[in-house]
């Protein structure tokens, strides 16, 4: 047997909750401490294979387990990753990681703050490796407890409210998904929740009931995404979850509705794919515009940035919509680096509001001239959002475009128009908020410390890396998706 | 001969207790009361010991009245392990401690000796006595508290519903010895039609026999008239909507232990005599009267329905429980209506796993209510503070019952949608998924007080070591079986596959 690196992966901030509840509750830097150890060691895990992963291997999983779990019901506990998940993976753990740090602002109930921030990673990492449906919507599921508490206790002045609407939602979204698994159980023979076999299994799948389940597997990661009109959870939780909370949400639960489609819904059921095709571009191209148009309007900071993730996320389903190469590649590397950038953009959102306690646009003027590093960094990340050349969003944004010109050209030109007022709000934002002159309410106003430096800098040496050299990301996942897209090519 | 001692002892065991603790309270009261609650766990041990014991031995026997199979055997774990945990959080139920403590858990070990008898009948008589014996029982238990004015009034209205219900099914079982001439379960369905003799003038539908000879006429409004009136019994004893009144009143005015002890064990035994007729009946209930599924639907439906949203708006804890007890069971049924061998198993998982999850959220408010007197969800603010385990514990439970994985509730209602999906009942499937976000919403108004809130009031501190062993059980069984049901869902599939080996 193999050495079982995936568990180590997803179970080390598991072990990490037992050490946390362990200590007593007084011990704050201790329990700080040990959370970020174990963050820290399942990055070293994740990176450990990433070593061991071959990219050039497609048409098989990599690093796989299975076993044996409730035999009575055909339910395996089968890990394993790809090209596709590769990213995610090491996205997460890294996330986690910074965001550990970043939480040090938290001061009250840290001992249960943590607890529940290491459930949540679990929870994230479990739905990029298994490869059993069941599997993969308990680890989808588990996660939405920790995000209910953590948004619900440490959040903003409206925290209830948003973190029941957050659970409801996604809630709603994930149990119409589970009667499409077990849909898919029933209809293959034999009967199974493994990926694999299902995939194995596709063309045995009428075209009629392909749609059908493809549309509820659809509710579930559309919410997740948010994809229009599914969104309205967000711009709330967003706003009101503490700050780390609003990376992961950002930097990883966003990725997860357009990861399944890709791991799920596409290469189980490509015939429901292809018949959804042309509302999966249209609803991309209205998350980009209308996502960008709403961001402008916006005055609150961190809404703005909440509304842009809409506006990104639109990217993403036009490139898997288009499922040529070029745009899959867009479409996945769009997911990477928007968590990169606007994990960013959230941390940094964070450390403004820990000093200020406001986050409203018009607060603040000229913050140049006082906290000169933060604003550098702030400016170098929205301009990054905003798909500068020689950063990360504008390569995975270029590919998505690119990859959907050929099939949805008027599309593709109609969300040019989003590029341009994503461009337009965030310069706008720096201009407000950076330039002029100082708001006299701000002058004894620190700068950003150590510590959050810390926390963005590893960020946007990545976003500069992938900016510059996107080939790092794009030989890591090119194989898998190219192949995902002669698959569909083939099944049409 | 036919009297088999073998198969009766659970049930003797469990009397044998009763009378036992009865006899040693009149001896020594201070002693029996004292060692009543570990002298209770005892009797249950030892009972569901011999009703393991007869896994492998099912027999019928006393003249075709008694069937102790691995159906009962699972049912009798039921009973046994929620006789025991309801007995550790007595011990640790301050209103009880100046009640006559010796007779309360004679009580309560008669009563599972009372929902045993229900599960392994076979015989309309016997069902009848035992449900009838289980019933008085319990409702001495709910109005055990003398002097509290809303357990006395628990306790009547329990009473009145019970025995308008027992009544009514009485009449039902009547109709079905009228139809058949016999009170045996199993020998019903061979004797069904013999109805045509004493109604054939009146009916009209042509009846098939098992045998496969059209029989004639029957009349199926009779056998439905018969079927509906033991449904009332029995939807009451599972306090399905619409039979459900008594159920919020119940549990808010008993002892919170007997509530706990009511909405697992009794329910179960309900479901027990439901599946034994069902099965027993299989062939003409599908014959005669094709749509029983539809009118069974509608009553999982309209529970799992209002028990969410008037669950909703409760304020007393207890109350609340109860609304989303009366949905759970609303789910459970929709196992029944698939009426195949993965529906009927996935209704014993979701007992057993309902089981341990609700005696913990019940546990949880009595000892939470013992600590604080109150049941008020306003008193829960800030709990998540006030007592970090205890209020985590509460949590747990209630996001088993809402069926979060990977805890129990997650599984027993994957497994109850598993089987509606494969007997393609897609809209059951999807009320049910609706009725279990909307539970969550229910359940949320528990956890948000506790952990969203500020704590009112002191710290807690003080915890009975029975209580909290009672507490440890539930959980790890919550936790345990969620993560790893298999060999659960192995035995309910052992347990009803012999029962119906012709669907």
């Amino acid at each position: 047997m193999a050495f079982p690196i995936l568990t180590l992966t997803v179970f080390t901030p598991l072990v990490g909750i037992i050490v946390v509840l362990l200590l007593p509750e007084r011990w704050v830097n201790g329990i700080r401490a040990v959370a970020v150890a174990f963050t820290a060691a399942a990055l070293a895990f994740s990176i450990w294979a990433l070593a061991a992963f071959d990219p050039k291997i497609t048409g098989a999983m990599q690093l796989e387990e299975l076993h044996r779990w409730i035999p009575s019901v055909d339910i395996f506990y089968h890990l394993g990753v790809d090209g596709l998940s590769m990213p995610f993976i090491i996205l997460t753990t890294l996330l986690s990681f910074l965001a550990a740090i970043a939480s040090f602002s938290i001061k009250e109930r840290v001992k249960e703050y943590f607890a529940l921030y290491l459930l949540l990673e679990t929870g994230m990492l479990g739905v990029f490796v298994a490869l059993d449906l069941f599997l993969f919507y308990v680890f989808w599921e588990v996660m939405l407890v920790p995000m209910y508490f953590l948004i619900g206790i440490w959040g903003g002045e409206k925290r209830e409210y948003a973190a029941i609407k957050f659970f409801l939602y996604t809630l709603l979204g994930s149990v119409v998904m589970l009667l499409g698994i077990l849909a898919l159980y029933f209809t293959s023979q034999p009967h199974t929740f493994d990926m694999l076999e299902l995939m194995r299994q596709r063309g045995t799948f009428v075209r009629a009931f392909q749609i059908i389940v493809f549309l509820a597997f659809y509710v579930g990661f559309a919410i997740k995404v948010p994809v229009f009109p599914f969104h309205t959870w967000l711009p709330d939780a967003h706003v009101e979850a503490p700050t780390a909370i609003s990376v992961l949400l950002a930097g990883v639960l966003l990725k997860m509705g357009g990861y399944g489609l890709l791991r799920v819904s596409y290469p189980i059921l490509p015939q429901g794919a292809h018949w959804f095709v042309w509302p999966l571009a249209i609803l991309g191209v209205i998350n980009i515009v209308y996502g960008s148009l709403v961001a402008m309007a916006q005055k609150d900071l961190k809404k703005l940035i909440a509304y842009s993730s809409v506006g990104h996320m639109g990217f993403v389903l036009l490139g898997a919509a288009a499922m040529t190469p070029t745009a899959l590649d867009g479409a996945v590397m769009q997911m990477v680096t928007h968590g990169i950038i606007t994990g960013a953009l959230f941390l940094l959102v964070g450390v403004l509001y820990d000093r200020a306690h406001v986050r409203e646009i018009s607060a603040f003027s000229g913050l140049g001239v006082r906290v000169p590093v933060y604003v550098g960094i702030m400016s170098f990340t929205m301009i990054a959002s905003l798909g500068l050349p020689g950063l990360a969003g504008f390569v995975s944004e270029f590919l998505s475009l690119v990859g959907s010109f050929p099939v949805f050209p008027v599309l593709v030109i109609i969300s040019g128009a989003g590029i341009i007022i994503t461009a337009a709000y965030f310069l706008w934002t720096i201009r407000r908020m950076f330039l002029g002159t100082l708001t006299p309410r701000w002058e004894n106003l620190p700068d950003i410390n150590f510590r959050e430096l810390v926390t963005v800098v590893p960020l946007m040496i990545l976003t500069v890396l992938i900016g510059v050299y996107p080939s790092v990301l794009i030989k890591l996942m090119d194989p898998a998706l190219t192949e995902l897209s002669r698959v569909m090519a083939t099944l049409k | 001969m036919d009297y088999n001692w073998l198969s009766l002892s659970p049930h003797l065991i469990l009397a044998g207790g009763a009378l036992l603790l009865v006899l040693a309270g009149a001896a020594s009261r201070r002693f029996a009361g004292r060692v009543a609650p570990y002298f209770t766990v005892a009797v249950a041990v030892a009972a569901a010991a011999a009703a393991l014991a007869l896994w492998r031995a099912p027999a019928t026997s006393w003249f075709g009245a008694l069937t102790v199979d691995p159906f009962f055997v699972i049912f009798a774990v039921i009973f046994a392990a929620a006789l025991a945990l309801v007995a550790l959080l007595s011990a640790g139920y301050a209103p009880l401690e100046s009640a006559d403590r010796p007779e309360y858990y004679s009580l309560l070990i008669l009563v599972t000796c009372a929902v045993s008898f229900m599960a392994s009948a076979t015989n309309l008589v016997l069902i009848y006595v035992a449900i009838e014996f289980s019933s008085i029982l319990s409702y001495v238990l709910v109005g055990y508290l003398r002097g509290d004015r809303l357990s006395s009034e628990a306790g009547l209205k329990y009473f009145l519903y019970g025995a308008a219900a027992s009544a009514v099914m009485l009449l039902g079982f009547a109709l079905l010895y009228g139809m058949t001439g016999t009170t045996d379960v199993n020998a019903l369905a061979a004797n069904l039609p013999r109805a045509e003799l004493l109604f054939g003038t009146w009916g009209h539908a042509a009846v098939v026999t098992p045998a496969g000879t059209v029989a004639g006429a029957l009349s199926p409004v009779f056998i439905f008239l018969a079927f509906a009136l033991v449904l009332v019994g029995l939807g009451y004893k599972i306090s399905a909507v619409p039979f459900h009144m008594w159920a919020p009143d119940a549990y808010q005015g008993a002892p919170t232990p007997i509530a706990a002890f009511l909405s697992v064990a009794s329910k179960a035994s309900g479901f027990a005599v439901i599946l034994r007729l069902v099965f027993a009946l299989h062939g003409p209930l599908d014959l005669v009267y094709a749509p029983w599924t539809k009118y069974a639907a509608a009553l999982a439906v309209a529970s799992m329905v209002l028990g969410v949203l008037v669950g909703i708006v409760q304020s007393d804890v207890r109350r609340l429980l109860a609304y989303s007890s009366i949905a759970h069971a609303g789910f459970a049924l929709l196992g029944v209506v698939v009426d195949t061998h993965l529906g009927f198993a996935a209704v014993l998982v979701y007992l057993v796993l309902y089981a341990a999850m609700n005696v913990g959220a019940f546990g949880t408010v009595a000892v939470i209510g013992h600590v604080t007197g109150s049941y008020d969800l306003k008193d829960y603010a800030g709990m998540g503070r006030r007592h970090p385990v205890l209020a985590a514990a509460l949590a747990v439970f209630l996001l088993a019952l809402a069926g979060i994985p990977p805890l129990a509730g997650f599984f027993a209602k994957f497994y109850i949608l598993a089987a509606l999906i494969g007997r393609g009942y897609i809209f059951l499937a999807v009320v049910a998924i609706l009725a279990s976000v909307v539970a969550l919403f229910l359940y949320a108004r528990v956890l948000k007080p506790m952990y969203f809130g500020k704590p009112v009031g002191e710290d807690l501190r003080r915890l009975s070591p029975a209580a909290a062993a009672a507490l440890v059980v539930c959980f790890l069984f919550t936790f345990l079986l969620g993560v790893w049901p298999h060999l659960l869902v192995a035995w309910a599939k052992a347990a009803i596959v012999p029962l119906l080996p012709r669907i």
